[in-house]
């Protein structure tokens, strides 16, 4: 999947449904695969005019926060009122009778259509022992974005499907799962988790963790629909000193006997 | 309007049945209207109907293929109030930036009516040898798409031009084998 809004409206136009005032598809519609009464999924859903019906318009998550200015009238106006896209509050396509609104997307556009990033942490909590295990995790869940497509409501949603951790010496892994901390797996400090990593040398380390998104959408009534490719998306790097056994348990006995031997 | 409906689809049901459908298939209209009709026969209007609705195929193609650029290239093959429903469909397809390759056809067309101002087909549209991609190539076809369907399509007639007025997919019989 790219990362760009056009991309990501491409894959959502490419199986959703297009609500029309009267009933009938356009030949594009159909190869595009937007009519409704020519495709194998279940369509019972009644569509309805489009006619300045808004659909949903919560916005939810995505760092977009661009104010989108409507045009000026002397009553109140439905931002969604003959807009063919929506996310996020924000009419991303309008419709022919706005097309003069039409500006090409922009980065807050593409922002609005990433995931939230997730976020990274690590046990024990910014430092490690050579030759030990240290465990890392991952946080982040499921996030939705709600929106309309020609007056109907319109959502995508983001799940975490891939770890990508880079642990600052050259070692990297790619794990399917966020990984949990030592009480979550019921074990004690420093042992193996499936999410661990063991530091060879003493030193200063930066992690950094890629996360992939999976996306799905969902028109109207429909059940969601899986949209093909994940999109990568940084987390927090984290700050790591690593340090010998002999170090850190030399430290720890100093702080109790400043007196006792190598200290 | 209902019995006649049902007449079209038995007769076509009947028709495929006994494997005896001619290209093109000719039903019975209603009786002849009033004015003269601006097509002789019910095969004239058939024909142009039929040529009409290839030629509105090729232009959606194109239009298509450029990515939604020059829609105005539909204004002389559907009604104004049509166009508007085209502008909606390519206005999506102009901000997704995907473009369609490979190109539509049409087959098996019957008539089910037709006036001095109006004619009505039932035909096989064939979306089979085209797919979408992005701006960097990659194929994003809908994989729920029907690519073969049966459309009931409208043109409106005045002086012997015909203007695509409606199309709908028709679920009474398929005219796509």
């Amino acid at each position: 999947m790219r990362v760009t809004a056009v991309a990501a409206l491409t894959l959502l136009f490419s199986s959703m449904y297009i609500a029309s005032a009267e009933s009938g598809c356009t030949q594009i519609q159909a190869a595009a695969g937007l009519c409704p009464s020519a495709t194998t999924t279940d369509t019972d859903v009644i569509l309805e005019s489009s006619g300045g019906s808004p659909g949903s318009n919560g916005s939810n998550g995505g760092s977009g926060g661009v104010d989108a200015s409507w045009p000026d009238s002397t009553g109140p106006v439905d931002p969604f009122a003959d807009c063919i896209y929506a996310l996020n509050s924000r009419c991303l396509v309008p419709g022919p009778s706005r097309a003069a609104e039409a500006q090409p997307i922009t980065w807050a556009d593409i922002a609005a259509f990433r995931p939230t990033s997730g976020t990274a942490a690590m046990e024990p909590s910014g430092w490690a022992v050579t030759g030990l295990d240290t465990n890392f995790y991952a946080s982040s869940g499921s996030q939705v974005h709600e929106g309309a497509l020609l007056g109907q409501p319109a959502a995508v949603r983001f799940t975490p499907v891939g770890f990508h951790w880079s642990y600052g010496d050259g070692s990297s892994s790619s794990l399917s799962s966020p990984g949990a901390p030592w009480a979550s797996w019921g074990v004690g400090e420093f042992d193996p988790t499936p999410t661990s990593h063991v530091y060879d040398s003493p030193g200063t380390y930066t992690v950094t963790l890629v996360i992939d998104f999976a996306a799905e959408y969902r028109v109207g009534s429909l059940p969601w629909t899986s949209i093909p490719g994940t999109l990568a998306v940084p987390a927090n790097p984290l700050e790591v000193i690593a340090a010998t056994a002999n170090t850190v348990l030399v430290d720890r006995e100093c702080t109790r006997n400043p007196r006792g031997p190598g200290c | 309007m209902r019995a006649r409906w049902m007449l079209v689809a038995t007769t076509l049901t009947a028709l495929l049945l006994s494997g005896c459908v001619p290209d093109p298939v000719s039903i019975p209209a209603e009786p002849t209207p009033s004015a003269a009709p601006v097509f002789a026969s019910e095969e004239e209007a058939l024909a142009a109907a039929v040529e009409a609705y290839e030629a509105y195929l090729a232009v959606s193609d194109q239009i298509a293929a450029d990515g939604g650029a020059n829609p105005e290239r539909l204004k002389d093959l559907v009604t104004p109030e049509w166009y508007e429903k085209e502008l909606e469909v390519i206005g999506l397809v102009r901000a997704a930036g995907i473009r369609q390759v490979g190109d539509s056809s049409s087959r098996n067309a019957a008539l089910q009516q037709f006036s001095s101002t109006s004619i009505s087909i039932y035909i096989c549209a064939d979306s089979s040898n085209t797919s979408f991609v992005d701006s960097e190539g990659i194929d994003v076809t809908s994989s729920s798409r029907l690519t073969l369907v049966t459309n009931e399509v409208v043109f409106d007639a005045h002086d012997g031009e015909l203007l695509l007025a409606r199309s709908e997919p028709w679920n009474e019989a398929s005219l796509c084998e």
